[in-house]
């Protein structure tokens, strides 16, 4: 069953599956999106810093995840989650340290979580490959996307995604306690 | 299979994905609800437009919360229908309270659906896709209500985001008798 997950669509290959393993991970797919959000809020200056922060991150900790084998637990994508998706619904200003700190969070999170059992030894860097390129892009795309919204309309999708982002995150945080 | 084998396997978030966008679609008075929640908060302008759709899905969790923990929440499906009647209502005689006053009904009623929610919630195969499908579906929802609500600054929009607004009402209507 792990196999689904690390390879969506069946036959589609270690490198493609690494792809999308940060896209169709709910947890990762979360994480991605409130954090995309929150760098797009706090502006240019702030992505030009964060993003290179979160792309190097992510690329040594999706490396380095094999070596100390351990993954953070799924709880703390979902706290993650629901501060930043909190911080968004409240379109918070915060200055360019946080930005920075939670776009290197967002790289460590997401590429120590990209474990690799089930995939072959010698497609073990093909996965890994694939995972830096699908979360690193997706980080990159989605936030100068949306840090180009301009019209009142736009902002307000935004802060509505961050609310229910925060509201989904909370729920599933407590029904796991429950 | 094991619900922790269900929470990460490709089947179990599919199947999660699909039931949570699927849910609020398939319940009219909880669809009519949501697109009222974005209509009312067009309608009173900024910052309800934006202030209401948020204030819903936060308070949500509170009635998300009662519902996993067994806590009765009496009527809640009267009191989903009860939120179309009134959201609907507000905008049919267009209605513009005071801000913490619209807050404070738009979260009352977010309880009742939260409630449902999370009585549903360990059902699903994956909470967080079955969540995430939710959030998707709901906020399109408010959206769609929001969009219409741009409509009151066009020629002859005010009669028609006003008629919307009765249309919600009815179909609240329709449903409190069906549960009274």
């Amino acid at each position: 069953m792990l196999l689904m997950l690390h390879n969506p669509i069946e036959g589609i290959g270690s490198f493609y599956g690494g792809i999308l393993h940060p896209l169709v991970v709910p947890e990762q797919a979360l994480l991605l999106v409130t954090t995309s959000a929150f760098l797009a809020q706090q502006g240019l200056p702030a992505l030009r810093r964060a993003i290179p922060v979160g792309l190097v991150l992510l690329g040594a900790a999706v490396f380095a995840q094999p070596l100390c084998a351990w993954a953070p637990p799924q709880s703390l994508a979902l706290v993650l989650g629901a501060l930043l998706g909190l911080s968004v619904a409240a379109q918070l200003r915060l200055p360019l340290v946080f930005p920075v700190v939670i776009a290197g969070l967002f790289g460590l999170v997401i590429g120590l979580s990209t474990d690799l059992q089930e995939i072959p030894v010698r497609e073990e860097g093909l996965f890994q490959s694939g995972a830096l390129l699908g979360g690193g892009l997706g980080l990159l795309c989605l936030a100068v996307w949306l840090e180009s919204a301009e019209l009142l309309w736009q902002e307000v999708v935004i802060r509505v995604l961050g609310s229910w982002a925060a509201a989904s995150s909370l729920i599933v945080l407590m029904w796991q306690r429950v | 299979m094991a619900l922790s084998t269900l929470m990460h396997d490709g089947a179990g978030i599919a199947g999660g994905f699909a039931s949570g966008i699927l849910h609020p679609l398939t319940g009219p008075d909880h669809l009519a609800a949501m697109v009222a929640v974005g209509l009312w908060g067009a309608f009173l302008g900024m910052p309800a437009i934006w202030l209401l759709p948020v204030v819903f899905p936060l308070v949500m969790v509170v009635g998300a919360a009662l519902g996993l923990v067994g806590v009765a929440v009496p009527g809640v499906e009267v009191g989903i229908a009860l939120s179309a009647v009134a959201l609907g209502a507000m905008v049919a005689i267009a209605a513009k309270p005071p801000l913490p006053f619209a807050a404070a009904l738009v979260g009352l009623f977010a309880i009742f659906h939260g409630h449902a929610h999370g009585t549903e919630l360990p059902d699903s195969a994956n909470a967080l896709a079955y969540s995430l499908g939710f959030v998707l579906s709901t906020g399109a929802l408010h959206l769609a209500g929001i969009g219409l609500g741009f409509m009151v600054n066009k020629p002859g929009g005010h009669n028609f985001v006003r008629t919307c607004g009765a249309l919600i009402a009815l179909t609240g209507l329709a449903f409190l008798f069906d549960w009274l």
